[in-house]
């Protein structure tokens, strides 16, 4: 069982994940965007982030970047389905160039999002 | 004329008196009364006999001076110039016209010589002809440039005959007016024949009667199987009895028809021609023949065609990168809950059939979305700094050829740079569906003006134009037409994709789509402008960049992270950072060298000395540190500068902070893009 924060600016997106990651037997919560995300990590443990890249207030490489300064940091799995500006293969580049767990594009099988779960307890970050 | 009439009966008298005296015969005998008497009756009788004669001769003498006069009048007044030369060319007597012609005075006559008023080129023609004239005393005709005694020149045509021994007359007329004529038909037939364009011309029942070269050359039918026959030759499949009627009937009532016709060349292939067609009148109103000009469009068309779709496509690959993202996070909440319910269901043993549907088709959608990703990825956004006014003036001639020619389009360019950042291919499919817009909204005759102006947008420009936009600078792109105008209704709707009022098949109804997408990503706006009076004008404001310094530049957004292919060189041990880094500047449109060592980047370095436009390096490498290779690189190519990366963790790290050349790992994608994006413009600055 995991502590595993979910960040997305979508509210179906949120609340579909969290069933399904809760449904796994982990304990959930839930961010709207990279700034309050960085609040709660500030105080509450946490295994797992699942993090949206593409988000209007701070973007989730911003909060990458804000996380990478902290001494106890979670796995990041970070999800996007792309943007007007960038698409999606092109966010996956950006953000590999940073120590995440795994990147899965939108929209993605819930399947997958358990196995990168799995792989981040077992292997934590790259 | 009547004293000399008395004079000479004067000396009549004495004359006769003479012979009267000398007659001896006369005296010898005295005659008697009655041959007095008869004698002097004779001699009555024949005074009167004479007297009438006298009158008689009188008469005839009188008409005979009458009819000199009229002829002399006839021959002075006559519309041609006459002139008696003698057999050297002394001009002799010259009548009014002549007179008037050559400018002769009196004193002329018999003291000037024709030569004198012969253009110096044709003196030789003239002498030939005159020899002809004298030698075989025959009549002669031909034309030569004549000088009058105040310089002028004309033509004109001589008529030389012999009058008498030694002396010859000759005619003169100014054909001047017939020579221009003559002249200007010449080089019209040169236009004609040498016109990139066919011409035809037939007669009224539309038999050919004359082609010129280009015909030949456009249908393959040559000058002289093409005379006498109908241009119905060139009938192709496609062209409808319905367009023949309306071509007859337009040209029959005297005006011009034009259109497009999908002909057949002598060898079968078929083309695209634009023919106009006009009645050749008579002075008197009457069809005399008709007029074809014809022009090959088939390589225009296929080039609108191709701009055509090549616009749609760029259109639909816009749009399907805007909504993709929206798109897939939908995609996401209904794969996702189907999911959710399908194990849900699984836990209750109920059937998920209906839900493996679901999900199926969710899984279909999410590939089709990647397709039209994938579609449109092929032309990526290539951002770059530009000069608006270069892309208008870069892109009025393909431009001018998406107009007929009834429309003019003229360019009204402010006179300093208008520096904005953007996809230049794509700003120019902006002023080609603006243009193109412009030009279906004139019927006919009309004017496309495209403008660029520099604008300060303040808030009083928000509220009259009802728009709420950042205040600032902004370049002006205009094109403004004299059409019909767009009702109030339409333009609400104009750049909704898919919205068209153009025929079926004339408009993708993604023009505005496009141009809007477009503007969006400049973040700038449009303001449509058409006034109840007609015509329309559509401005484009970007955000003005002023001339590419860094903070204006990066103030659009993502648009600084690009590069223009320039080669950087990357000098990196670990290879997992080289990879991804090496692809993030392949991404944004740089090309990369890598060495993983001091050795290997000074050996590139060498190779590609003059190409190199900058080095991003990592502090600490196995062979030398990034400092020694740098000062090596700096000798090699002095202007190249160098970006260091620095270890997270390094314990000798040399520079602690990310300052104007260096920055620390982890490394931020959009960081790394900007710094080398930064220190690329001010080497070239």
């Amino acid at each position: 069982m995991a502590h595993i924060l979910i960040v997305d600016d979508g509210v179906h997106i949120r609340t579909m994940l969290a069933e399904y990651v809760e449904n796994l037997g982990h304990s959930v919560a839930l961010a709207e965007d990279g700034l309050e995300a960085l609040k709660y990590l500030a105080g509450h443990e946490t295994d797992i982030m699942i993090l949206d890249i593409i988000m209007p207030e701070q973007d989730g490489i911003g909060a990458i970047l804000e996380i990478m300064k902290l001494s106890k940091r979670p796995a990041i799995i970070a999800i996007s389905g792309g943007s007007r500006n960038f698409d999606a293969d092109f966010v996956e580049n950006l953000v590999k160039l940073f120590p995440i767990a795994s990147f899965l594009q939108k929209p993605i099988n819930l399947d997958d999002i358990g196995y990168a779960i799995d792989k981040a307890l077992t292997f934590g970050c790259k | 004329m009547a004293d000399n009439l008395i004079t000479n009966a004067g000396l009549l008298r004495q004359r006769a008196e003479t012979f009267v005296l000398a007659d001896e015969e006369f005296e010898r005998e005295i005659p008697t009364y009655d041959e007095w008497k008869e004698t002097l009756h004779e001699l009555r009788v024949h005074q009167i006999e004479l007297e009438m004669q006298n009158v008689e001769l009188l008469r005839t003498h009188k008409k005979l001076e009458e009819s000199q006069a009229r002829y002399f009048t006839l021959y002075n007044n006559a519309p041609i110039g006459y002139i008696t030369l003698r057999e050297d060319g002394l001009i002799l007597e010259s009548n009014i016209a002549a007179t008037a012609m050559l400018g002769l005075v009196k004193s002329d006559l018999h003291s000037k010589t024709i030569s004198q008023f012969i253009f110096r080129e044709d003196k030789d023609n003239y002498y030939l002809n005159s020899k002809k004239v004298f030698e075989e005393l025959n009549v002669d005709a031909w034309e030569m440039r004549m000088v009058s005694t105040d310089g002028s020149n004309f033509w004109a045509r001589v008529h030389a005959s012999p009058v008498c021994s030694g002396e010859y007359g000759i005619t003169l007329s100014n054909i001047t007016t017939r020579k221009q004529a003559e002249e200007t038909v010449r080089k019209l037939f040169t236009a004609v024949e040498q016109s990139p364009t066919a011409i035809l011309i037939t007669d009224t029942a539309g038999d050919i009667e004359y082609a010129n070269p280009r015909f030949a050359q456009m249908t393959g039918w040559s000058r002289e199987e093409a005379i006498g026959k109908n241009p119905r030759l060139l009938k192709g499949t496609v062209i409808t009895d319905e367009l023949y009627l309306n071509l007859w009937d337009t040209i029959c009532s005297g005006n011009v028809w034009e259109g497009d016709f999908h002909n057949k060349k002598k060898d079968g292939s078929f083309y695209w021609e634009h023919a106009t067609i006009s009645p050749i009148k008579s002075d008197s109103g009457t069809i005399t023949h008709y007029l074809a000009i014809k022009e090959d469009i088939t390589e225009k068309r296929s080039l609108e065609e191709q701009l055509r779709q090549a616009q749609k496509m760029e259109a639909v690959g816009q749009l399907a990168g805007g909504v993709a993202h929206d798109f897939n996070n939908i995609l996401q909440v209904i794969m996702g809950n189907a999911q959710l319910q399908i194990m849900t269901s699984q836990q209750h043993d109920l059937s998920t059939h209906h839900l493996d549907e679901i999900f199926n088709a969710v899984e279909r959608g999410a590939s089709l979305t990647r397709s039209m990703l994938v579609f449109c990825r092929k032309q990526p956004m290539e951002l770059k700094l530009f000069d608006l006014n270069k892309l208008v003036q870069e892109s009025q001639k393909l431009a001018s050829r998406l107009v007929t020619e009834e429309i003019s389009i003229e360019l009204k360019l402010a006179d300093l740079v208008l520096n904005v950042i953007g996809d230049f291919s794509m700003v120019q499919n902006v002023v080609f569906n603006l243009v193109t817009n412009a030009r279906d909204a004139i019927a006919g005759r009309g004017a496309i003006s495209i403008g660029t102006q520099l604008k300060r947008i303040t808030e009083d420009f928000s509220a009259t134009h009802g728009v709420s936009v950042p205040e600032g600078d902004y370049a002006v792109l205009s094109v403004q037409d004299t059409g019909c105008g767009i009702t109030e209704a339409i333009r609400k709707k104009i750049f909704d994709p898919f919205f068209t009022t153009k025929e079926v098949g004339k408009g993708t109804g993604l023009g505005l789509a496009m141009v809007y997408g477009t503007v969006q990503q400049m973040e700038g706006f449009i303001i449509v402008d058409s006034p109840p009076e007609g015509g329309t004008s559509f401005s484009v404001f970007v955000p003005l960049v002023e001339n590419g310094t860094d903070e204006n530049a990066e103030a659009v957004k993502g648009a600084v992270l690009f590069g223009q292919g320039e080669l950087l060189l990357f000098v990196e041990d670990e290879e997992a950072i080289l990879d991804s880094i090496t692809q993030i500047l392949n991404i944004a449109q740089y090309r990369v060298i890598c060495a993983a060592n001091g050795e290997a980047a000074i050996r590139i370095a060498k190779e590609h000395a003059s190409e190199l436009k900058l080095s991003i390096m990592d502090m600490i490498l196995p062979d030398m540190n990034g400092k020694e290779i740098a000062r090596e690189l700096t000798t090699l190519c002095p202007n190249i500068p160098v970006l260091f990366l620095s270890g997270y963790n390094d314990e000798n790290r040399v520079l602690t902070e990310n300052s104007g050349n260096s920055l620390q790992k982890p490394i931020h994608p959009v960081e790394l893009l900007k710094h080398v994006r930064r220190l690329l413009d001010s080497s070239l600055n």
